[in-house]
């Protein structure tokens, strides 16, 4: 029995018997005087009071138990998201060897304009490692 | 139906000004408003942000191993046309180099294979290691969220609806245009209650199919691709390669020759 559960059966009790005692108020057959209607409600009232109480402090330890558990779900998720990077970057790694044999084909050739867009190229996704 | 901020955030609205709403309706009654109210309100709406942070924390996690998991991350394809035109290009300019439009085709073939099992087994590797080493505080996070949904948040829109139901049996003695008033107020506030109540049921139920999916998935984990089964076809990948290499050593002493 944790403290989140104590208090929501706490609340819940509190709760049920507010709920009892409209479910008989409202009743067909059931009558009550001035002094006994502002007797149930503030009756109802308070018991509604308490079981805002206890469930505000039952929110309150259950968030309390997950905050571990959050922690590690945070770093889970960054992990995830730096093995999608390191893959990235094999690919890129390809893409790059790609470019240089195409810098290497303008350069042997003399072809200036396929240098000057080849290196570019591999200028570009090198940056993209980074 | 997979979580929603936009959801958790609606859902959120009456447990955190249901204390302070009841404490208006009090005034002017003869129930003595509760002396609390506000503190609750200001306390529930910070926890509020504490249920949200959760929620994220769930959705990003998901989201990360999805995005992990994603075929496109693992797809070289469109890298190795890359390095087949550079290979090409440099077989055209160079035609000493003896490398034919074979080898291009057997080299970015290679690469490409080898790419992608190098890739699909880290991937799932990592992705099996994620799952085992979170598992736990997944599966608390989901119990977590669900205790506060199923505990809390509903409860309270229940105890928002019995307010409503009380403060209409309290109208029944008021004058017939106070009534006429309230009593419009009142029904509009009981179908957002409802609305809400649906909302917070389909969440509750939505944490509780993920946390059978999870279990499910932590359970079969070590069934995936993983880095032991890559372990096992590096050798002959390995020894492919030295082969192709072996095949140009050849090529280039018949052509020397």
């Amino acid at each position: 029995m944790t403290v989140a559960t104590t208090s929501y059966d706490l609340a819940d009790a509190c709760d049920a018997v507010a709920q009892q005692i409209t479910t008989v108020r409202n009743g067909s057959n059931w009558t009550e005087t001035p002094g006994q209607t502002a007797t149930l409600d503030h009756l109802v009232s308070q018991l509604q009071d308490e079981a805002d109480s206890a469930r505000t402090a039952g929110v309150a330890a259950s968030l309390a138990e997950a905050t571990t558990p959050l922690e590690r779900l945070d770093d889970a998720a960054n992990e995830a998201k730096k093995a999608i990077a390191a893959l990235k970057t094999i690919n890129q790694a390809i893409t790059i060897a790609g470019s240089v044999l195409s810098l290497a084909a303008s350069a042997a050739t003399g072809d200036v304009p396929g240098i000057v867009k080849s290196a570019a190229a591999v200028i570009s996704e090198v940056q993209a490692l980074g | 139906m997979a979580p929603d901020p936009a959801i958790v955030q609606s859902l959120l609205t009456t447990y955190v000004s249901e204390p302070r709403w009841r404490s208006t309706l009090d005034e002017g009654t003869d129930v003595t408003p509760a002396p609390d109210a506000v503190s609750l309100t200001t306390q529930r709406t910070e926890e509020a942000k504490g249920i949200v942070a959760l929620d994220t924390g769930i959705t990003e996690y998901m989201k990360a191993l999805g995005a992990l998991s994603a075929d496109s991350v693992v797809q070289s394809s469109a890298n190795v046309s890359d390095l087949k035109n550079g290979l090409t290009a440099i077989s055209s300019a160079s035609p000493g180099l003896g490398i034919t439009s074979t080898d291009v085709a057997l080299v970015s073939e290679f690469v490409q294979a080898t790419a992608d099992l190098a890739e699909n087994g880290y991937r799932d590797a990592k992705l099996a290691q994620l799952i085992g080493d979170n598992d736990a505080s997944f599966q608390k996070a989901l119990d977590v969220q669900i205790e506060i949904v199923n505990r809390a948040i509903i409860p309270s829109i229940n105890e928002y609806k019995l307010t409503i139901d009380s403060k209409q049996r309290y109208l029944r003695t008021q004058t017939k245009s106070i009534q006429y008033l309230y009593s419009r107020i009142l029904s509009a506030d009981q179908d957002n209650a409802d609305l809400q109540l649906k909302a917070a049921t389909s969440y509750s139920k939505a944490l509780g199919d993920i946390k059978t999916a999870d279990a499910a998935l932590y359970a079969n984990r070590n069934n995936v691709l993983t880095m032991a089964m890559f372990e096992q076809v590096k050798g002959p990948a390995q020894e492919a390669y030295k082969a192709f290499q072996d095949y140009r050593a050849a090529v280039a002493t018949s052509v020397s020759k």
